[in-house]
């Protein structure tokens, strides 16, 4: 079973959603996919032969280049290849976000924000739970002078 | 805890500071190029453009030949200006990027989300959501700033936690701190060769964040939420993982702005010593004689010639006359 991680090198900044990522056709595979769970390519072209013309050796070659990619696992039973994601939609919907992100942070001329956190100094954990700590108390104190009056 | 707008101004002192800096590469610019027959009211702006180029150009071949050292450092500030500019265009195409990975807020998608902004301050927000695991909160949008939370950040803080945020974010969108830091990081990217620029530039990061904290804790009287917040997205790794290559970072940390919100001290550290602005002043002054002095003698003569030559030649037009 191929479980490399998903190639996410391609990005279309002008596309919406998963055509980001995708060209139309693996965009619509990977929903068939998503929507039915585990498939052959017997059953995506079926699924998708109802949207648009398409021909069966098409979609098997692009699932393979989907496999290829990482998108999804290749199982081989005693009949056909069985295609499942390698993860859920949210999660590639995420995964997709933050590499685009850490992307565009890491550019020449980073997006202008004002973040909640500006520094990037490295923290002690140690201390965070410290400040953890702090926080708790002065809750339990608020709750306290609140009973109180 | 009272609000304290001292942070507030500090920022706005510390922006005009740097503004005023900002005038050291312009004035040295000015003063070379001040001779070189621009001064004539162009007919268009193709021609502006070609009468300035072919000024620098002949100014800079005159200056090479006599003052290489002064041509150097007059290419230097140009360079800077040049460096910052594009930096400055990369951001703000970068900046549009970042806003199309969010969608706007529709309310009953994140019930936490939805209670934290039924606040009456909160009830007109311009609130994006952005589809990403990391806790994140920012201002995003020079003209007209919009708020931006990541599903990892509203997962992981409570309503009252979360008010926080908006109330700290909603502070950088009513001040349009966005706008402030691009003149700030732009200043600071042109400025590089001045010690004091930068530090400056990081002093104000902290002073907007403070307002920012100070806002917040004014608006919602619950400093101990806003802490938490802060607590609680700095150990979801928030600013290793994305901000990693943020140039322009405050002195304060997380832990400074906690102690702080807890009445505990905190104090932002200024990097700003007498030593930056010693040693800024006699680079600038330095670079001030380099480059002014040797306009003052005969060469400012010969520029004046130069410029009276340059005014004989017939410019250029691209300019279709008006019937």
């Amino acid at each position: 079973m191929d479980t490399k991680r998903p190639n996410l090198n391609i990005f279309r900044p002008s596309e919406k959603g998963l055509r980001k990522i995708f060209g139309d056709l693996e965009a619509d595979i990977m929903e068939a996919i998503w929507a039915r769970g585990p498939a052959t390519v017997a059953d995506v072209h079926k699924l998708l032969e109802g949207q648009r013309e398409i021909a069966y050796t098409t979609v098997k070659t692009v699932m393979g280049r989907l496999a290829e990619k990482g998108h999804l696992h290749r199982r081989i039973t005693d009949r056909a290849h069985v295609f499942t994601p390698t993860s859920s939609r949210e999660a590639f919907l995420r995964e997709v976000s933050d590499a685009i992100l850490a992307g565009l942070f890491s550019e020449f001329g980073q997006p202008i924000a004002a973040h909640l956190l500006e520094s990037i100094s490295q923290w002690d954990p140690a201390s965070l739970d410290r400040l953890e700590r702090l926080i708790e108390e002065r809750r339990a104190r608020q709750k306290l002078e609140e009973g109180d009056s | 805890m009272t609000p304290r707008p001292e942070a507030s101004r500090r920022a706005g002192r510390l922006l005009g500071v740097l503004s005023l800096l900002g005038l050291i590469p312009v004035a040295g610019l000015g003063i070379v190029l001040s001779g070189a027959g621009t001064n004539e009211f162009p007919h268009t702006l193709v021609n502006a453009c070609l009468a300035t180029m072919r000024a620098a150009w002949q100014v800079t071949e005159q200056h090479l030949a006599m003052h290489p050292l002064t041509t150097g450092i007059a290419l230097l500030l140009g360079g800077s200006l040049a460096w910052a500019t594009l930096r400055t265009l990369a951001s703000v195409a970068n900046t549009r990027k970042l806003l199309t990975e969010s969608e706007t807020y529709t309310p009953g998608r994140y019930p936490t989300l939805d209670t934290a902004r039924a606040h009456r301050a909160l009830s007109g927000l311009a609130l994006r959501v952005l589809t990403s695991s990391r806790p994140l909160a920012f201002t995003v949008g020079l003209w007209r700033p919009q708020i931006v939370v990541s599903e990892g950040i509203i997962a992981r803080l409570s309503e009252a936690e979360l008010r926080g945020v908006l109330f700290h974010e909603r502070s950088h969108a009513h001040r349009r701190d966005p706008l402030r830091l691009l003149v700030v990081r732009f200043l600071a990217d042109a400025l590089w060769f001045l010690p004091v620029a930068r530090s400056l530039a990081r002093d104000f990061v902290d002073a907007v964040e403070e307002s920012a904290d100070d806002w917040a804790v004014e608006a919602t009287r619950q400093p101990v939420e806003l802490a938490s917040a802060l607590v609680k997205a700095a150990k979801g790794g928030a600013p290793q993982a994305v901000l990693a290559g943020t140039s322009l970072a405050g002195n304060l940390s997380v832990e400074d702005r906690v102690e702080r919100l807890l009445g505990l001290g905190g104090k932002a550290r200024s990097g700003t010593t007498r030593g930056k602005w010693a040693a800024s002043g006699f680079i600038g002054l330095a670079l001030f004689i380099l480059v002014a002095l040797p306009l003052s003698g005969q060469e400012a003569a010969s520029l004046k010639a130069m410029d009276e030559a340059m005014r004989r030649m017939p410019m250029m037009s691209c300019s279709v006359p008006l019937r």
